[in-house]
């Protein structure tokens, strides 16, 4: 299994007054750059960075592309990883994503994972006019173009559903031959099926439990290798699986260290995927206002919830850890609502570096081909975030990097044994 | 083996191979009537499924019938479908179709 960091760039407004000060986003972005750098040195291998719109406070990584080019001249190993492009063409057009992608792979010397998506809430859709019915549409026919010209000379032109364009030669070309390995956002688990049907990866951000990872990584090398069509010029057979993080000297001090981390996450995600207002108690009570745009404090709501309401707050404050059966037992049966529910309680990966190794192995044993940390996230120190990569990337990356290659890619290449398609990946 | 092989319901399975066949036939739009279809049949033999399954408000739903241009609705109590358009893409459809199955062999298990 390897190892990547994962993006959003959280801001939580500060709790005491109505918004950011004015350096804090700047201060974000190069406190991110550190703890990519000290992560490529220690020999972390992906590093994801998130495309959303609009949603202040949950996140604040909307250009993407920018922050990966600046990691693509400060870091000499880790892949980039664009987690995901939206492919909307309202958003961005198939030809920009082409140019933009391609340049990247150039300048980081063929570093680039093309990670693709929908995009989500109504509240970033809606801001470029998207139908969310047609989102799905939209990204097949963004990516399946958008592979094509970078890597067809010239792109013949198309006539779509949801764009047009005339020939034109899309330049420049990727580094990575025919185009960077490709894979797309999979948060419905259908997703996750289609993307073995199209040859690429899977990023799972559901916040799967060991268990349901080994069911679905059956399924889907079954994919590739029976049903196939691939939407590239060369296929990605990989999944991904995003876990919460913090490393510390103590189980407690790690979990004191996260903070309400994975509860902010969990809330200000769950706030922008709930329609305005709409979001009811059984009495009909409104669980979460109506969002003033700059205006709304999402961090003061959070911290001003009962106790009982934030997500994993009191197995937090409690410093224990869920066991998977205690998160089992106890979780909803709604999807969304249940990876909010994993996302804030699941200790998986937080803890001390022993903890950590024991719990992640499980995903190790089923498969999984790359685990992404999310430890940027709600008001994390920057310190703290520090000591945590470097703990893990001392203590535990090393023996699972050496199993990787002893253990799992012969797995992988009996799993893609016969499989007649090319393949571009970095597992 | 398709997925579909292990559903126990002839009348659902005849329906999942339909669409799958329909898939390899590039007809997306058909398979994901087909799709409605059996999602129909199975919410005869489970009811419980049709409120599960229908939108009780705008919220991003993951485990629900998905609304991608074919929607499940209430029309006076009962399960109906409205289509928003007649053209769908392979992927859409196979969202359907994998929805479908899955709630197929979730059920009779």
């Amino acid at each position: 299994m390897k190892f990547g960091l994962f993006y959003e760039l959280q801001l939580p407004r500060p709790l005491d007054q109505e918004t950011w000060d004015p350096n804090a986003e700047k201060q974000l972005i190069e406190e991110m750059f550190e703890q990519v750098q000290l992560a490529d040195r220690l020999g972390y291998d992906y590093v994801f960075f998130v495309e959303h719109h609009f949603l202040e406070e949950y996140a604040h990584s909307t250009a993407p592309e920018i922050m990966l080019a600046g990691l693509a001249r400060t870091t000499k190993n880790i892949r980039l990883g664009h987690g995901v492009v939206q492919m909307p063409p309202q958003v961005n057009h198939p030809a920009r994503v082409a140019e933009r992608v391609s340049s990247l792979d150039l300048i980081s010397g063929g570093r680039v994972e093309f990670g693709t998506g929908e995009g989500a809430s109504d509240a970033e859709l809606g801001g470029y006019n998207i139908d969310r019915t047609l989102k799905k549409s939209m990204w097949e026919e963004g990516t399946r173009e958008c592979l094509r010209m970078m890597s067809e000379t010239p792109y013949p032109g198309f006539d779509g559903e949801h764009f047009s364009m005339p020939e034109r030669n899309v330049i420049p070309k990727p580094m990575q031959s025919p185009h960077p390995p490709v894979w797309v956002a999979a948060s419905r688990r259908e997703t996750t099926l289609l993307a073995a049907r199209f040859g690429i990866g899977s990023m799972g951000f559901g916040f799967e439990t060991p268990e349901e990872t080994a069911v679905r990584v059956g399924e889907y090398y079954r994919l590739i290798r029976e049903e196939c069509f691939p939407i590239g010029k060369a296929i990605n057979p990989g999944l991904f699986v995003l876990n919460q993080f913090m490393a510390a000297e103590t189980d407690e001090e790690a979990v004191r260290r996260s903070a309400d981390g994975p509860g902010f996450f969990s809330y200000s995600l769950g706030y922008y995927s709930t329609t305005r207002g709409t979001s009811r108690t059984a009495s009909g009570e409104r669980m979460i206002d109506e969002h003033h745009a700059g205006v709304t404090n999402i961090h003061r709501a959070f911290d001003e919830l009962p106790q009982e309401q934030k997500d994993g707050r009191l197995q937090l404050s409690d410093a224990k850890l869920m066991t998977a059966e205690e998160i089992s037992a106890g979780e909803p049966e709604n999807e969304m609502a249940k990876a909010l529910y994993r996302a804030a309680r699941s200790g998986s990966a937080i803890g001390t570096t022993d903890t950590i190794r024991e719990n992640i192995k499980r995903y190790e044993d089923a498969h999984t081909d790359i685990m992404v940390f999310n430890a940027q996230c709600g008001a994390r120190k920057h310190e703290h975030i520090m000591e945590a990569i470097e703990r893990f990337g001392k203590d535990v990356l090393p023996e699972f990097a050496e199993r990787h290659e002893t253990v799992h890619r012969p797995w992988r290449a009996q799993q893609l044994d016969g499989v007649p398609y090319e393949i571009n990946s970095s597992i | 083996m398709a997925r579909y092989d292990d559903v126990h319901d002839e009348s659902v399975r005849t329906l999942l191979e339909q669409a799958t066949n329909e898939m390899r036939g590039g007809d997306p739009a058909a398979a994901v009537h087909t799709c409605c279809d059996a999602f129909g049949v199975l919410m005869k033999q489970y009811p419980d499924l049709f409120e599960e399954n229908l939108p009780a408000d705008e919220k991003v739903h993951h485990q629900q019938f998905p609304r991608f241009g074919a929607r499940l609705v209430s029309v006076d109590g009962q399960p109906g479908f409205e289509f928003d358009r007649e053209r769908f893409s392979i992927g859409e459809a196979f969202t359907y179709l994998d929805f479908t199955t899955d709630t197929a062999l979730k059920h009779q298990a």
